[in-house]
């Protein structure tokens, strides 16, 4: 009976992981491709992610949770990719001008704050807060460790306080 | 000011809409991967899908124990050369060469009898293998690009609506694939120690197959 309990649960996880990749690597493909400008390059980023993806907790069906977890990986990767092959140090500013898309306009809502953040804030809260995950498997997905992982969900409250008292809109 | 727990949950979903909402929706991000993405990705794949048969036959046996009445048959393919498998608009493919692979330094074969209105484009080594492309001199996105495995086993997995075809070069088995509406074709097969890929955009299948059994050391 374990046998087969195990057997169904891979079975389910093996599905999981061929609807991902079935239905969003073209996407993923998108996302990667406007960062690093290079279809080379940008199949590299969607294999990264994949890797990532293959060994993580999947959302049960395909959804917008499931298309965010997707999108984020792959733009993580990507970013990543981007900074070794042109050995850029760690600044967040850079960030937001190598993406070749701009982020969504912010409107002093809290979500709004949120969607506009910087990618690596973005990713860490979303994935936290939108996805459901644990600090440990934001790192796994990231490519860091958990400690970072929940300074950078710290700071990236901090961002967001500023930016929405900047604007008034929470006092 | 104090952002609480409950606030970011609350804001998670419609934060993350909107990022979503600058991304192109799935129709609009086609994209054709290339050959070695796929061959990438193959392990992959293809390592859950076996762990899985494997869970599943033991189901199975456990559940055969059990019972004593119900026979249970599995598909055993361990001794193919080229396998092919199609289901859900996706083709896996795996080319066992017949033979051991290389124990000396191994050699890339060369394509003979190309189109004279195509000229060599690039090739490539990489781990177990080598490339060979050529392309159009007047359109380089019409190719010609043969893939040359001689460390072993190969396999990848190929989306989209394939036709297969079994047919034979040299007298060995061989697959060719077909994508239909697009003119793609992928002719694979195993010659001595080396499995075989061959894909191109602007080739009949009769020149495939002409290139294919004019393969020179």
């Amino acid at each position: 009976m374990l046998v087969y309990l195990q057997a169904i649960e891979t079975a389910e996880d093996r599905t999981r992981f061929e609807a991902m990749y079935s239905a969003y690597r073209g996407l993923m493909f998108h996302v990667a491709n406007r960062i690093l400008q290079n279809p080379q390059d940008a199949e590299d980023a969607v294999h990264l992610a994949f890797l990532s993806l293959a060994n993580h907790r999947l959302p049960p069906e395909l959804g917008p949770q499931a298309r965010h977890l997707a999108a984020v990986t792959v733009e993580r990767k990507a970013i990543d990719l981007y900074r070794a092959k042109r050995r850029w140090s760690e600044v967040e500013l850079e960030e937001e001008t190598l993406l070749g898309c701009a982020p969504p306009p912010s409107d002093g809502t809290l979500a709004g704050a949120m969607a506009a953040l910087p990618p690596r804030y973005r990713e860490a809260l979303l994935l936290k807060y939108y996805n459901g995950y644990s600090a440990g498997e934001i790192g796994e997905l990231l490519g860091t460790t958990a400690a970072n992982v929940r300074q950078i969900l710290a700071r990236a409250k901090k961002k967001l306080a500023a930016e929405l008292m900047e604007r008034g809109e929470i006092l | 000011m104090n952002i609480t727990e409950e606030m970011l949950y609350a804001a998670a979903p419609e934060a993350a809409e909107r990022w979503l909402d600058t991304l192109p929706e799935r129709e609009n991000c086609a994209h054709n991967f290339s050959l070695t993405f796929e061959a990438s990705m193959w392990p992959l794949l293809e390592g859950r899908r076996k762990r899985w048969r494997t869970l599943v036959l033991l189901a199975a046996v456990v559940a055969a124990l059990s019972a004593l009445l119900v026979g249970v048959g599995a598909d055993r393919k361990d001794d193919y050369r080229i396998y092919t498998d199609q289901q859900d608009g996706a083709v896996s493919y795996v080319i066992r060469p017949r033979e051991a692979p290389f124990s000396q330094e191994p050699h890339r074969m060369k394509l003979e009898g190309v189109p004279e209105n195509f000229i060599l484009w690039d090739t490539n080594s990489f781990e177990g293998g080598f490339t060979t492309r050529y392309v159009q001199n007047t359109d380089e996105k019409q190719f010609i690009k043969l893939y040359q495995h001689y460390a072993g086993d190969t396999g990848g997995t190929l989306l989209g609506d394939y036709q297969i075809r079994n047919i034979r070069i040299g007298g060995e088995d061989a697959v060719l694939l077909s994508l239909s509406g697009e003119g793609q074709r992928i002719l694979m097969w195993s010659s001595g120690s080396n499995a075989y890929v061959l894909a191109s955009n602007a080739l009949e299948k009769e020149d495939m197959i002409r290139l294919a059994e004019n393969l020179k050391w």
